[in-house]
This record gives structure tokens, sequence and C-alpha cells, in this order.
């Protein structure tokens, strides 16, 4: 009966295609979205895992979003602003300011992001790495084929590679890491910062009203307290988790609705080859097998096909549009294909049905 | 000659649309020998069709009772039903019904795949009954390459492939010429000579005196049972 079966299906091979992408399909576009939704959820746990409890300090030009995005913009604020908090009253609050300076930097036709971090405590600058001196991310190291100890020149700017880092902070594998003193040059922003991060112990203070200190003291800068942000973004992740299980059940609708369909259809179509089987002496159940267990190896082909389509629609295509690495969770691959499997397996099961309560003396009657 | 199918008082009834039933078989009651070829005539809509998938275990009869050899036919399960089927019947029709997608070969070990045999088993057995049909060069065309004749030839070594006991043709020269109908007669003739038992239905009354019995079968009731003129005469 398996080798009917195999014949069967090498017969209809086309047909059995079009079936495997019209489950393929929805099933990207739910990895996609299933990735969308489950990377800002990533993404907004990630930030408030990196500031802490603390409080940043933005250009109020820059979007959080665009700040994280790795976009750097042209908005900056003087790097003499850390010295003014550290002197004002508030400054009894702050632990340690961390100022930053980013900006993309294209060598040829890779894109780099060149990141000065500079870390005071106390008020006083911290060591970080010598002016003139840069780490790498791993991606940045193999692509400038640069290690530690080498030359290289940026921006007309002579540096040295320090150090390729294991791993990089926010994911930064193109990263370029510098003092601030160093990507201030390299970047041709003399004195400038577009983001701070301020810490301190705030347990018995009320930070949202030292935010509205800092940016009194401080014109043209957003505080952002990372309590209120994720305040704020909780709705985010809450509409993306709804908009995740609408589209997962449209996906099942979709998929469900579409191998019946074919499958009735199928049936339709081969009722005088399944009223010989069944004449001839196959039972019934083995013809609801047949068509349940192509509808299943349909699924199961077509899971796995649109899980390897949304991978790079996931990590190139959406994340162009986001603006966001989002990487497209491998351990999605089992649990979609064995879902989408058993779904067409189901779906199947009633045209299946069908076919086998066939009458072959109705259906092979010959006119 | 034993008695391998009983039929009796086997009445078909088929429920129509608004309430309306039609009787195909009426009260019929009649044995069938082993080694026999039965013709069965009879006007369209007299029952034959009916009387053949009645005895080939595929449709239950509304009153009396069905018997091949010793079994109850439908007093088995729809499984034990079908398992029957595979292993002492063998089924021909009008059309054929050759899967266009398989060869020639593969068409005829279908009851042998069903039946669960050795798939080399069935395919030397297959290429043992196309080639005793003039068949051999022809196992791996598909039916779409062969002539009517041939595709019902390739039909009838299927119905054959797992030895059964009673042969059931369901107007198998209905689509064809009078040189192919008398070439499937006396493929027919000849394995009914090796002693398998045939149940045929036929419009063609010449041909229904080339069986060893006829069968008359008027309004689902039988109106005429007695051997054929022709018995013995080939064609």
């Amino acid at each position: 009966m398996f080798v009917l079966f195999l014949r069967s299906l090498q017969h209809r091979w086309l047909e059995s295609l079009l079936m495997t992408a019209a489950v393929a399909l929805p099933v990207a576009a739910l990895t996609v979205q299933r990735s969308l939704s489950a990377s800002t959820e990533e993404q907004i746990h990630a930030q408030a895992h990196d500031l802490g409890n603390n409080m940043l300090v933005l250009s109020d030009r820059t979007e959080l979003a665009d700040h994280y995005a790795l976009h750097y913009d042209d908005s900056g604020m003087p790097d003499l602003y850390p010295e003014r908090i550290a002197s004002a009253p508030i400054g009894r609050h702050i632990g340690w300011v961390e100022s930053r300076l980013g900006g993309n930097l294209g060598l040829g036709k890779e894109p780099f992001v060149f990141l000065g971090i500079e870390v005071a405590a106390g008020g006083r600058p911290q060591p970080s790495l010598p002016k003139g001196m840069v780490a790498l991310g791993p991606t940045a190291s193999t692509r400038l084929n640069r290690g530690a100890g080498d030359r290289l020149q940026l921006n007309e700017v002579d540096l040295v590679v320090g150090q390729v880092l294991g791993a990089t902070p926010e994911g930064l594998d193109t990263g370029v890491f510098a003092s601030l003193y160093t990507a201030q040059q390299v970047l041709r922003r003399h004195g400038e910062i577009n983001s701070m991060q301020l810490a301190g112990c705030w347990c018995s203070l009320d930070v949202p009203a030292l935010a509205e200190q800092v940016e009194a003291l401080l014109p043209g800068t957003q505080a952002l307290t990372i309590s209120g942000m994720l305040e704020a973004q909780k709705g985010t992740i809450a509409q993306a988790k709804r908009y995740s299980r609408t589209s997962l059940i449209a996906a099942i609708v979709l998929i469900a609705g579409l191998i019946m369909a074919l499958i009735a259809s199928q049936v339709r179509r081969q009722v005088r080859e399944i009223g010989l089987l069944l004449a001839t002496g196959a039972e019934p159940l083995r013809i609801v097998l047949q068509f349940v267990l192509k509808a299943a190896i349909v699924g199961v082909l077509g899971g796995a096909l649109g899980h390897v389509l949304g991978r790079p629609i996931t990590e190139r295509v959406a994340s162009a549009m986001v603006g966001v690495p989002l990487p497209a969770p491998a351990s999605l691959l089992v649990p979609t294909v064995l879902l989408s499997g058993l779904l067409c397996a189901v779906a199947a099961f009633l045209p299946a049905l069908r076919a086998a309560r066939l009458d072959p003396t109705e259906v092979l009657r010959d006119v | 000659m034993s008695e391998l199918v009983r039929l009796t008082s086997a009445t078909k009834q088929f429920s129509g649309r608004q309430g309306l039933s039609v009787t195909a078989l009426k009260d019929v009651t009649l044995s069938i020998r082993r080694g026999e070829f039965v013709m069965v005539v009879g006007p369209s809509g007299s029952g034959k069709s009916t009387l053949l998938f009645t005895v080939g275990g595929m449709a239950r009869p509304t009153g009396g009772t069905v018997h091949f050899g010793d079994t109850d036919v439908y007093a088995l399960s729809p499984s034990r039903r079908a398992a029957l089927r595979r292993a002492r019947l063998g089924f021909i029709f009008q059309t054929f019904n050759l899967l266009p997608y398989l060869s020639c070969l593969d068409n005829v070990t279908v009851p042998a795949v069903l039946d669960g045999q050795p798939r080399k088993a069935g395919l030397a057995r297959g290429r043992e009954l196309l080639g005793q049909i003039g068949l051999a060069a022809r196992i791996a065309h598909r039916p779409a390459e062969l002539s009517v004749g041939e595709r019902q030839r390739v039909a009838l070594c299927r119905s054959l492939i797992n030895a059964p006991d009673l042969l059931l043709a369901d107007e198998p020269t209905g689509n064809l010429d009078h040189q192919a109908t008398l070439g499937v007669l006396e493929l027919f003739k000849a394995q009914n000579a090796l002693g398998l038992t045939i149940l045929m239905v036929t419009h063609d009354l010449n041909l229904a005196e080339q069986g060893t019995r006829l069968i008359r079968l008027e309004a689902g009731s039988v109106v005429e049972d007695r051997p054929c003129r022709h018995s013995g005469v080939s064609v």
C-alpha cells in the first residue's frame, strides 16, 4: 500500500508541491511574526538588563528606538554635561556616569559601528582603553582582517588594535570600541556625546523627580528612567502578544482550511481510483491513512520549508524594516514542523473519511 | 461441482429522493457452483450490476443472505469482508479502472500489494500473467499507451493476480470492438477451463450464450436460468 501511496505522490508531485507551498507561506509569515514578537520582548528585557535601575540621558532629538537600533544620528550634547551633573546638588545621588558617542562607519562596502565609552565615578573618569587604541568585535576583526597588535587607520586617524573581543556588549559584532576621546577624534565630533547613563542608589529617592532635575540641569536632553520605560513598553509587549496569538489562530485556520479543501478536491477527482481500491479489498482505514499521511507529509515539509523561508526573511528583511537584529529562534523548528504536520493530518481527516466511505458500487458503476 | 456462492431471498432496495425507493433485486435465490461461467443478462436497470456487487460483498442486501462457500458474507466485519474480496474475488469493469500513473505490471500487482504479499512474488506473478495474455512486451507501458483491448486484458490480469475463486465481470466487453471482445472472451474461457468460476454481466445476447449458464434478470427478479446454447463451443 505504501508503494502505491508513493507512486500516487510521485504522479501528483506538482499538486503536492503546491500544497506544500500553501502550507509553507503562512508558516513563514508566522515564523517572522513570532520572531518579531519574541524579539521585541527580548529587546526590551535586554535593554532593561543592560540599563539596570539606572537613568538614561539622551539628546531630546534622539528616539530611544533609534538609539538602540544602532543608528546613531547626528544629535549630540556637550561632553561637559557629566561634570555639570557631578557639581550640581543632584550629583550626590549619582554613583557613576557612562558617556557614549556612537556612529556608523563605512569602510569600502562594510558597515561598522564605532562606539566610544567613558565611565566616570565620583566625578573622575575611570581608565578604559588608552587613547588611539581600539577593541574589535569578532565580525569587525574578520572584515577588517586585523587582530591584536595590528595597526588600523579610520577616518585618517591611526589606531592600534588592543584586543579582539570574544563577546561584545549589545551584540555589536561589527563594533569597534574605543575611549570616548578616540571616538570623538575618529567620528570628528569633538567634545560631543550622544547619551549618558547615570547610576546611583535611588531606592529612597523619587526617581521621576530626579529625572526632571536632570533635564532642567541639562537643557536639550531627555532623562528616561528604566522603570518608566518598562511601564511604557509593557503595552508594546502585550500588543505584540495579541498580534502573535491572532496571527497563530489565523494561520491555523488558513492552513487547515487549505488542506481540507485540497484533500477534498483530490478525493473528488480520485473517486474511481478509491472505488477500485475499495473494491479490490483495500480496508477503509488504509484509504483514510493514505490521505492523512499525505497531508501530514505535506504539513511536515511545508512547516520545514516555511521555517527555512522564515529565517532569512526574519533575519534580513524584517530586521532591515524594524532596524534591530531579529534572530529567528532555532528552537521553533521542531514545534513548527510537528504542529504543521499534525494540523494538516487533522484537517485531512474529514475528507479522508469521506473517501473511505465512498460506495464503490456507485463510483465504479459504468453508465 | 460444489457450491461456491448462494443467494437466499436476496433483496436490495435503494432509497431514492422524496422517499421513493427502488428495488434493484427482488427475492433472488440462486447458487453458483465452482467452475461455472455464468452470464447475467437483462435490460438496463434490471439489477445485473447490483447482483454482481451484492455477490462481491460491496452492496449489502436489504433482505436475505449471501454465502460465499460456508461464509455469510454480510455477517463479516467490513475489514474481514475486504480481506475476502482481496483473497478470493477478482473484479473487472467496463472502463478498466487502471491507475494511469502505474505501469501495466504495477497495475496488475495492485491487489497483491493490498493483500500484503511480498513485492517480488507479486511482480513475478504479474509478469507471468501478462506473458500468458501476450502483453509481455508491454509491462512497462502506462495504460494510456495501450489499446482498449490491451487495457482490458491488463485489467483481467489484475483480477487474477491473487488467484481468486470467483471472477466478477461487469460488462467487460462493453467498450471493446468485435475483435477485442472475442479476444477477451477467449481469455475468460481459458481461465474458466482452468477452473475459475466467472460471473459476468453483459448486454450482448450472442456473447451471453458463450458461457455455461445464462441468468436473465428483469426488474430485479430472475426470469430465466438455463444452460447456454453454445456452451463449450468457442467463437
